[in-house]
């Protein structure tokens, strides 16, 4: 049964996207997660349960607001809502229990833009645009699904 | 004449007496009166003191040095009285001689009969005679006053000399103390240094009894030979004069014809004689200039010289630091007329021309001593050029080739190195014309970059002092303004190629935004024609309105893609306006909240809420106002009341008629703005510090279009925020 986590900002997306895994995948569990912030509090039960695949936006925004909104750690301030996904990528690929996670880069940024001034993705990270068919997406997390099975994790 | 004078004092007495003649402590004694002295004390009613002034290898001739005659004497005016035999054997055997001591015992002085003479050596080692006449014979004690008083005259005569030196540099002292005294209403004037002078002039003439006391003083220190009379006992004003002597070579005395006695002593500076006094006749006795005389006039004319050198100095100074003042003033005229003509410096070649000229205008008139410049550019650019052509020139003429093609100034143009030449056969093969001394050429330059020539000539033998820094500072103005304008010129190229490239980019924007408002019309258009078909479950329906919604904000995206466009054209937008009343404005708000709902996040709970009482109260009245730009303000709005509104917010949209305007209000509750953030709200890409760091999303161009398709209405857009809670207010004036 597999283990779905949906880091998707615009529940516009986030919905049909959901509902597109659950119906391809009927007996699979998708979770979703709205902002950075909520992804960052939310690593330790993805400890716990680790998932079999996490669809990732890369443009989010660090939380909704809120008047008890905990300040931004620097990286977040300096990176900027353009490189969230990509920070989130990067604290499971720094994590022991996560790091085998696979990830889907799931963004309407062109792949050029997340490797711009040389900057590298995480191992386990794989670039699918926004602007592609959402078959493009199912068929890139079955193979993810099925390397994940031979690998015996 | 016999002589029947006063008693013969006794020697003590005499002598006391000579002393304090001599040593006066009111005033300083004269060597008349020390001749006074003897002849009162000796009973005689005259005195005559004798030296014999003549040069070493001159045969010696006795001259009066100091005479006193009694009241009834017969005057004194003849000029060079010779010495009578008494006095002359008295001379010759350095020994007391007396008319008795002569076969022929006729023996008178001034008209009286000498009685005796007594050889004295002066302490100037110069040899003389003291002459008693007009008494009775001395007997023995009264030859024993006159030899104890000759005996102590030479000390005392020459103390009394240095008393009247001392008395003489004193009183000069104070004159040119005063002369020193300089402010900016007393200007170091070389008139006024000529009406001091003169006084002091006047004071030697007095000391010296001569008619005439003059100061020469060196015309330029540069122009060695010539001096110019600068203060004279004899003229009221001094230095009125324009004469023009050559200079002596030794400090000299002796007679000048038809014009009496003269007294020359130079003036040195150094080794360079810098001017030299004068003294000519005398209104003796003595008939003659004593080596006294020159003893008394030397400290005089050591003070002067030292004055003069440093009135000089003081001059010069004077000189420089107003030719700096002339340069700043040119320099700030020179900057003026670039900061006035700034805009067209770039394409002007008038304006170049201008600048030109007023360069060598103003290199000649901070250099007085330059009577021609020019500015010179290479015919051809860089260091290939092969000759210079004129730009703008003063002293017309000065040049026998205008466009020299060789020489100094093509040397200065390759090397980048100011130059200059006052050698005449130099100058004759640089094509200057005769009656010039030197010929100054400057680099116009900046960095390596050299733009032409500063050339500049004048009439003296040396370049002018400050003439080098003067015309380098010039030629570098003249390099920054060249620089300045070549900077220019690339900046408007650059300019307009960007004002070209951003026009493209401006247009094809303008027509991606047509082409994608047309579509997503129809699309919305189609949406809503399903939509009121109804027979549609409510999830279809959700997911329809959701589409409208999308449709209608990708028409917002693109309408503000347009306006982005239009205002970087320095454009504004242009309304299509139309007058709509309360049904109308009722269903616009209702479709903005409809579609800011349907996209919203049900999860945060935020509620759009049109308050349809207060739109009611528009009542009949029209508001004139470009309907989609309406719709694309509100839509903005309601974008950011989306976006930064608190979980759970009624986001509030109501209308308020106040006089003759219509508001347009939407209230909420969430990231809050700061006080001294609300005016900083409509500025293109600004975007509050709440905003930023936590969001992080949006471009903050959202409330600045707003601001302009307001503006563009004759609306405007104000802001209130209290706490957490802010307010948008888009008011249009009515129809």
């Amino acid at each position: 049964m597999p283990h779905f986590v949906v880091v998707e900002d615009d529940h516009l997306q986030e919905g049909p996207l959901k509902d597109r895994l659950e119906s391809v995948f009927p007996d699979a569990t998708v979770e979703t997660v709205c902002t950075e912030e909520e992804f960052r509090t939310h690593l330790p039960q993805l400890r716990a349960h680790v998932p079999d695949l996490i669809v990732m936006d890369v443009m989010l925004r660090w939380a909704d607001p809120r008047p008890d909104l905990p300040t931004p750690p620097e990286e977040v301030v300096s990176g900027g809502y353009y490189r969230a996904g990509l920070r989130c990528a990067w604290l499971l690929s720094d994590d022991a229990l996560l790091r085998d996670v696979p990830v889907i880069l799931y963004t309407i940024l062109e792949r050029s833009d997340l490797e711009r001034d040389g900057e590298t993705l995480p191992a386990n990270t794989t670039y699918v645009g926004k602007s592609s068919e959402l078959d493009v997406l199912v068929r890139r997390i079955r193979a993810k699904l099925r390397d994940r099975a031979r690998s015996g994790d | 004449m016999a002589g029947s004078g006063s008693p013969v004092m006794n020697t003590r007495r005499a002598v006391r007496a000579l002393t304090r003649a001599a040593l006066d402590p009111d005033r300083p004694g004269t060597v008349g009166d020390l001749a006074r002295v003897v002849a009162t004390a000796t009973g005689s009613r005259g005195a005559v003191l004798w030296e014999a002034p003549g040069e070493a290898g001159d045969v010696p001739t006795l001259s009066v040095l100091a005479l006193w005659l009694d009241e009834q004497s017969p005057a004194a005016t003849s000029r060079g009285v010779a010495a009578d035999p008494v006095t002359e054997l008295a001379f010759s055997t350095r020994s007391l001689a007396v008319p008795d001591d002569l076969p022929a015992a006729a023996a008178q002085v001034y008209g009286y009969d000498v009685t005796a003479a007594l050889p004295i050596d002066y302490a100037d080692d110069c040899h003389g005679v003291v002459t008693l006449i007009g008494g009775n014979d001395l007997d023995g004690a009264g030859f024993d006053t006159v030899v104890e008083l000759v005996e102590i005259l030479p000390e005392l005569c020459s103390t009394v000399r240095e008393r009247q030196t001392l008395a003489l540099v004193n009183a000069c002292n104070t004159i040119l103390h005063d002369a020193d005294i300089e402010s900016p209403d007393r200007p170091l004037l070389r008139q006024r240094l000529g009406e001091h002078l003169s006084e002091v002039c006047h004071l030697v003439a007095g000391a010296l009894r001569c008619t005439e006391v003059s100061i020469f003083l060196e015309d330029r220190p540069t122009h060695g030979g010539r001096y110019r009379l600068l203060a004279s006992s004899a003229s009221a004003g001094g230095g009125s004069s324009a004469e023009t002597e050559k200079p002596v070579n030794l400090a000299r005395s002796g007679s000048a014809a038809g014009n009496g006695p003269l007294m020359e002593l130079q003036m040195l500076s150094g080794e360079r004689v810098s001017g030299f006094v004068r003294c000519r006749g005398t209104d003796g006795p003595p008939h003659h200039f004593t080596a006294s005389d020159r003893a008394l006039l030397h400290p005089i004319v050591a003070q002067v010289s030292r004055y003069c050198r440093n009135w000089r100095h003081r001059w010069v100074i004077s000189e420089e630091n107003e030719s700096w003042r002339r340069l700043a003033a040119g320099v700030t005229e020179f900057n003026k007329l670039l900061a006035e003509k700034l805009d067209s410096v770039a394409r002007d070649r008038h304006h170049e021309q201008q600048v030109s000229e007023m360069a060598v205008r103003i290199v000649t008139e901070v250099v007085p001593e330059s009577t021609g410049a020019t500015v010179f550019q290479p015919a051809t650019s860089g260091d290939a050029a092969s000759t210079l052509v004129p730009v703008a020139s003063t002293g017309n003429g000065y040049r026998r080739d205008p466009a020299p093609g060789s020489g100094i100034a093509m040397e200065v143009l390759r090397t980048r190195t100011q130059d200059h030449v006052t050698d005449q056969r130099a100058l004759v093969a640089e094509g200057i014309v005769a009656g010039r001394g030197w010929l100054l050429c400057t680099p116009i330059r900046v960095g390596e970059q050299v733009y032409g020539v500063l050339e500049a000539v004048g009439p003296d033998p040396e370049l002018p002092s400050n003439s080098a820094q003067v015309h380098a500072i010039i030629g570098d103005q003249i390099g920054l303004y060249r620089h300045l304008r070549d900077t220019l010129r690339n900046l408007q190229d650059t300019r307009h190629r960007l004002e070209v490239a951003h026009r493209s980019e401006a247009e094809a924007m303008e027509d991606l935004k047509h082409q994608l408002v047309s579509p997503l019309r129809t699309a919305t258009d189609r949406t809503d024609a399903v939509l009121r078909g109804g027979c549609l479950n409510s999830r279809a329906e959700a997911q329809l309105k959701a589409v409208r919604g999308l449709c209608r904000k990708a028409g917002r995206v693109a309408m503000s893609a347009g306006v982005f466009a239009t205002l970087s054209k320095g454009g504004t937008p242009e309304p299509r306006p139309e007058r709509i009343g309360v049904d109308d404005l009722t269903r616009m708000l209702i479709e903005a909240a409809d579609d800011a709902q349907a996209l919203g996040n049900p999860r945060r709970g935020i509620l759009f809420d049109v308050e349809r009482d207060s739109v009611r109260k528009l009542g009949r009245r029209l508001a004139e106002v470009d309907v989609s730009f309406l719709q694309q303000c509100v839509g903005n709005l309601l974008d950011n009341a989306a976006k930064y509104a608190y979980e759970g917010t009624r986001v509030q949209i109501e209308t308020a008629v106040t006089g003759d305007q219509l508001a347009v209000e939407v209230t909420s509750t969430g990231l809050p703005i700061a006080p001294r953030d609300l005016a900083r709200c409509i500025k293109r890409n600004w975007r509050g510090e709440a905003a930023r760091s936590t969001t992080g999303e949006g471009s903050g161009l959202g409330l600045w279009i707003v601001d302009n398709l307001m503006r563009a209405m004759c609306g405007h857009v104000r802001m209130e925020a209290a706490a957490d809670r802010t307010t948008v207010r888009l008011v249009l004036p009515l129809a």
